[in-house]
């Protein structure tokens, strides 16, 4: 049996550089809308490729990965409106706000896992909406933050600083992921116990995972608010943690480039499902379904699983 | 040898693959073969030199649906109602005018479908914005991306135009500000012995401005009030009782409220029904003057006897008098006629906003000699004095606020009056001069 | 100073929003606790409860006092019929599967029940415009009798659960197999039956609570998303699976907000979920759950 190189592999960098070969060329072929509905679905795909760190690779479920995407694009948002800080200050500021977080949170959830595990992260993402929803001083409340400056100017030129960050950000957490800590969160996942016995410090490496599976998706929030110009406190609310979860169960949690794809995909659906329809939550509610039942390993788990087959490999 | 629960998930694939690759497709494909340009391309069809062929694309956006849905779908009704006049009388200079919208409703996507009205639909100006909030958040994008024109009929915040001068949006329907300082004024000069004053308001810009604006003011004419902590409750809030329970505690002299649409009709019914009324002196909602909200409260819950109610808004059907302004009652009688109920003040500024653009570009027309470029209609739209059903509209130059009277009235049970609603009589309208600031001035915090 | 009136109503405002809750949350932890599922389209039952709430009332009878009466008992059964088939159609064919992908195709109806009843009753608040029953005049303040009806109806449900959880058998059976499924299946318990019933009566109770509501906080789409979230709070605080603890919970979430309302509405939403995370870091378990027995 030859083992390619790694890096030739399609589910990883390989397949990664395809993709964002494809995206880099879109504005080439398609109007600045769709360039725009592009760089959030690259920005939704790191999100939930950040969020599958946790849950596909550690085997734990957050119901609050909201609280990172929203704070990172707060974060930037405060830094640029509310102190006047530039765009450095403005993405460290966010950076340090994300580390926080992720640190505190993640300490006191992870005293428990699974259902009581979820909760806490579902209760500490909508105490973080709680508290941005009412600090109105400092965040303008119900209506947000507004006016919010784009690096580079254009969306065209922004799209490809999104790109060239986020094809950064994607190829070094596949490195991390495929490094012995990357191993150590599978075996984690898949066995806590006899992770133990083998002498995995669960808890450690558990924190570990957490907290940067929070600010890979912090960082896609952070990169958000200045694209769209606005933030609202709705980013933060648990139906948007939903949808992170949605994404990276579409794409395929356990795949490395499935939750991107999921992303994106996620997108273009509901752009599409917009336009066909005045009821596209209730479309998206159906193709979720859908997906649940005839392909619950995700889209792109579902091809690799078929081609897989037509090989004639064992799964 | 493939067994049932194979196939099936192939089959599963296979339908998700279609799906997601008709879909990709359908994008693609559309997107492709938009045209990328939104300029229209100039042809001699229409009879007059210079004007491009093809229909002049106008776009809004309102609350189509949802609880404040018939904000939008009367100021649809009121948009095409004027694009059949002008239409019928031959479209702007030749063209034939066409409306699309986007529904305001879908909360999270309101700056992208204003995109995607102007760079994948064609819109060359845009007309619309319910609330206050999204027409703040769309100041960046229209100014700096977009740059077309953006008429907004409703939202009412002074940030949108008193913060700085914007060069492509601009206000026909008259903003909060002036209505807020009449209210002072009012309870300066009817409530003397009043000291309490309480609030009750939604909690975004349009409640907190208009708050801010009327306690300023009223304390600047009325030294000796105690402003009560404001109260303000999250849009679309249902259930008022301990919010009345806590105001009827605090016993205010005047209440104040700027909840609007179906929360203040909400609002008001609870208040009757627990005796709020009873407590307080007098009752002042700057948008109480809505057919929708009048509509819900119904005459059966205008109290008889407590406190006096005041209600305003942008443009009441009634004013001016149909007697002496011709053109209100025309209007009136067709909107009516068209759909069945006298114009709520959405429709009168939506109605006033496009004769606006129609009557920018023919006067750009006649200086330019060819359809007016954006900067051109931009040019044109300052200083214009338009024709509305509200009486006849300024365009500010420097803040590109539309100016008329501004009117407080009373409520009334309709019935007596032959209409099937509660109505607002004994109006009181105030001296520009008295209740409208200059330019860029403003009591609310900008930035 | 406050007046006793005062402090008199703004309990019964309390008692009537914790009963609301208390309806909610019980059927969501009586399906937790015996299923392990969290239904997340436990709101949209309790939407659904009152879009049928308003049909009966306002529609079919036009505002009638005894319609008031119908509407509860026709949303019970027909929410229990709505429960039960998406159990078995939806639900049951996950069993085996990773709980997430119960929880998500609970999110999934959540998404298509919010649009659903946009296409059927439109998008508008549907409001009632009349309640049934007269007024209390307590000093200067005035409250429905509806109010005290809905205090009233959640003390009996509260009765009522406690009766067939330790009087009737399939009740029993019922807490045995919450406690400890493969014994209780061991000992000959049906937990099939089991699992339809349980969600049944879960379904019925949000139904109901919609029911109820409804004429005072009006029908409309998305109500259920505030609900679910609420309730979970809820459920954690008094402990997932627990009668009692969503009696409690319901109790301090309703006082929370209307203490909070009254005096610092900055805090109105997040006290709750401040309260939840300390609950969750002190007993995870919640006021009156019993300790986890750790699931491989």
């Amino acid at each position: 049996m030859n083992k390619q190189n790694k890096y030739l592999d399609p589910t990883g960098p390989l397949g990664l550089i395809i993709i964002f070969l494809v995206l880099a060329l879109a504005p080439l072929f398609v109007g600045p809308f769709y360039v725009r509905l592009l760089a959030v679905g690259i920005l939704y795909g790191v999100a939930a490729v950040g969020f599958n760190i946790l849950f596909g690779y550690t085997g734990l479920l957050s119901f609050g990965h909201a609280m990172f995407w929203g704070m990172g694009a707060y974060g930037v948002a405060i830094g640029l409106e509310k102190f006047g800080l530039g765009f450095i200050g403005s993405f460290t500021l966010a950076i340090c706000i994300l580390l926080g977080l992720s640190v505190v949170t993640g300490f006191l959830s992870l005293r428990h896992t699974k259902i009581y595990f979820a909760m806490l992260t579902l209760a500490f993402g909508q105490l973080v909406y709680a508290i941005i929803l009412k600090w109105r001083d400092l965040t303008g409340g119900d209506e947000g933050i507004y006016g919010i400056p784009r690096p580079l100017e254009t969306v065209t030129n922004y799209y490809y600083l999104i790109i060239a960050i986020s094809i950064v950000i994607l190829l070094l957490i596949w490195r991390l992921l495929n490094s012995p800590l990357g191993v150590a969160f599978q075996t984690i996942r898949d066995n806590p116990y006899r992770a133990e016995v083998l002498g995995y410090p669960v808890k450690r490496v558990r924190m570990l995972s957490y907290v940067v599976s929070g600010l890979v998706t912090g960082v896609a929030g952070m990169l958000y608010s200045p694209l769209q110009g606005a933030i609202t406190p709705e980013s933060l609310y648990w139906t948007f943690s939903a949808a992170i979860v949605f994404m990276a169960v579409l794409g395929g949690p356990r795949i490395f480039i499935g939750p991107f794809i999921g992303g994106i995909v996620y997108v273009l659906l509901m752009n599409y499902a917009m336009d066909i329809t005045e009821y596209w939550m209730m479309a998206m509610g159906i193709m979720l379904a859908l997906l649940i039942y005839l392909l619950p390993q995700g889209i792109v788990g579902g091809i690799f699983d078929y081609i897989k087959k037509a090989r004639g490999e064992t799964k | 040898m493939v067994n049932r629960r194979e196939a099936l998930k192939i089959v599963g694939t296979g339908i998700v693959g279609l799906a997601v690759g008709l879909g990709a497709g359908y994008q693609i494909g559309v997107s492709v073969s938009k045209p990328q340009e939104t300029a229209p391309t100039p042809a001699e069809t229409t009879g007059l030199p210079g004007i491009p062929s093809g229909a002049f694309k106008v776009g809004y956006m309102y609350f189509m649906t949802g609880p404040f849905g018939t904000y939008g779908q009367m100021a649809s009704a009121a948009l095409e109602l004027a694009k059949d006049e002008i239409n019928s009388a031959g479209g702007i200079l030749g063209r034939e005018v066409e409306l699309t919208y986007k529904d305001e409703a879908d909360r999270e996507h309101v700056v992208d479908n204003i995109v995607k009205m102007v760079q994948d639909e064609g819109v060359e100006v845009l007309i619309g914005i319910d609330s206050s909030g999204d027409s703040l958040k769309l100041i960046k994008t229209i100014e700096e991306e977009l740059q077309v024109p953006l008429i907004v009929t409703h939202a009412a915040t002074p940030k949108l135009t008193e913060c700085a001068k914007r060069k492509f949006i601009f206000r026909i329907s008259m903003y909060e500000e002036p209505i807020d300082i009449a209210a002072a004024l009012l309870v300066a000069e009817k409530y003397p012995d009043a000291v309490k004053i309480a609030n009750i308001g939604p909690d975004y810009a349009y409640g907190w401005d208009s708050w801010a604006v009327f306690s300023a003011k009223l304390e600047e004419v009325k030294p000796n009030v105690e402003l009560l902590d404001p109260i303000y409750v999250k849009l679309g809030t249902t259930d008022y009782t301990s919010y009345i329970d806590s105001l009827i505690e605090a016993k205010p002299d005047i209440l104040f409220s700027s909840l609007w649409g179906g929360d203040a009709a909400t609002f008001f019914k609870q208040a009757v029904a627990k005796g709020l009324f009873d407590v307080i002196d007098a009752y002042f909602n700057p948008m109480l003057g809505a057919t929708d909200t009048l509509k819900a409260i119904g005459d059966e819950n205008v109290p008889s006897g407590g406190a006096d109610i005041w209600g305003s808004g942008r443009y009441w059907f009634l004013h001016p008098s149909h007697n002496v302004y011709p053109l209100n009652k025309k209007f009136v009688e067709s909107f009516k006629s068209k759909v069945g109920e006298y114009p709520p003040y959405v429709s009168g500024t939506s109605y006033t906003a496009l004769m606006a653009v129609k009557a920018a570009i023919e006067k750009a027309y006649v200086e330019v000699g060819s359809w007016p470029e954006v900067d051109e209609i931009v040019k044109a739209l300052e200083g214009l004095t338009v024709a509305g059903p509200m009486g006849p509209v300024y365009i500010r130059p420097d803040d590109h606020q539309g100016i008329y009277d501004v009117y407080w009235g009373k409520l009334s049970k309709g019935g007596p009056e032959g209409y099937p609603y509660p109505i607002l009589t004994d109006l009181v309208i105030f001296d520009p001069s008295k209740v409208i600031p200059p330019p860029l001035k403003t009591y609310v915090k900008c930035g | 100073m406050m007046s006793i009136d005062y402090i008199i109503v703004q309990i019964i405002n309390a008692l009537f929003y914790a009963s609301i809750l208390f309806l909610i949350s019980s059927g969501l932890s009586l399906i937790y606790g015996i299923m392990r599922i969290l239904n997340l389209a436990h709101g949209a039952f309790y939407m659904l409860g009152a879009y049928i709430g308003y049909t009966v009332v306002m529609l079919y009878l036009s505002g009638a006092d005894c319609a008031f009466i119908f509407s509860p008992i026709i949303a019970i059964i027909m929410l229990q019929a709505i429960g039960v088939g998406i159990e078995r159609g939806l639900i049951k064919p996950l069993y085996k599967k990773p709980e997430e992908l119960q929880l998500l195709v609970t999110f999934a109806l959540v998404l298509i029940f919010d649009d659903l009843v946009k296409i059927a009753w439109g998008a508008e608040y549907k409001s009632f415009t009349k309640i049934a029953g007269g007024s209390l005049k307590i000093g200067n303040y005035t409250i429905p009798i509806y109010f005290i009806g809905i205090i009233l109806t959640g003390f009996i449900v509260a009765i009522f659960l406690w009766w067939f959880f330790s009087k009737t058998l399939i009740g029993r059976q019922m807490k045995a197999s919450a406690y400890n499924a493969e014994v209780a299946a061991a000992l000959g318990v049906n937990t099939d039956k089991i699992f339809i019933v349980s969600f049944a009566i879960g379904s019925a109770l949000a139904g109901l609570a919609g029911a109820i509501a409804a004429p005072i906080l009006t029908a409309y789409p998305g109500m259920g998303t505030e609900a679910i979230v609420l309730s979970f709070a809820v459920i954690v605080i008094g402990g997932m699976g627990s009668i009692a603890g969503a009696l409690t919970g319901a109790i301090i979430a309703g006082f929370a907000r209307t203490i909070m309302a009254a005096t610092y509405p900055i805090l109105e939403v997040a006290l709750i979920y401040i309260v939840m995370v300390i609950v969750l870091l002190v007993k995870p378990s919640g006021l009156f759950g019993r300790e986890e027995v750790e699931r491989r």
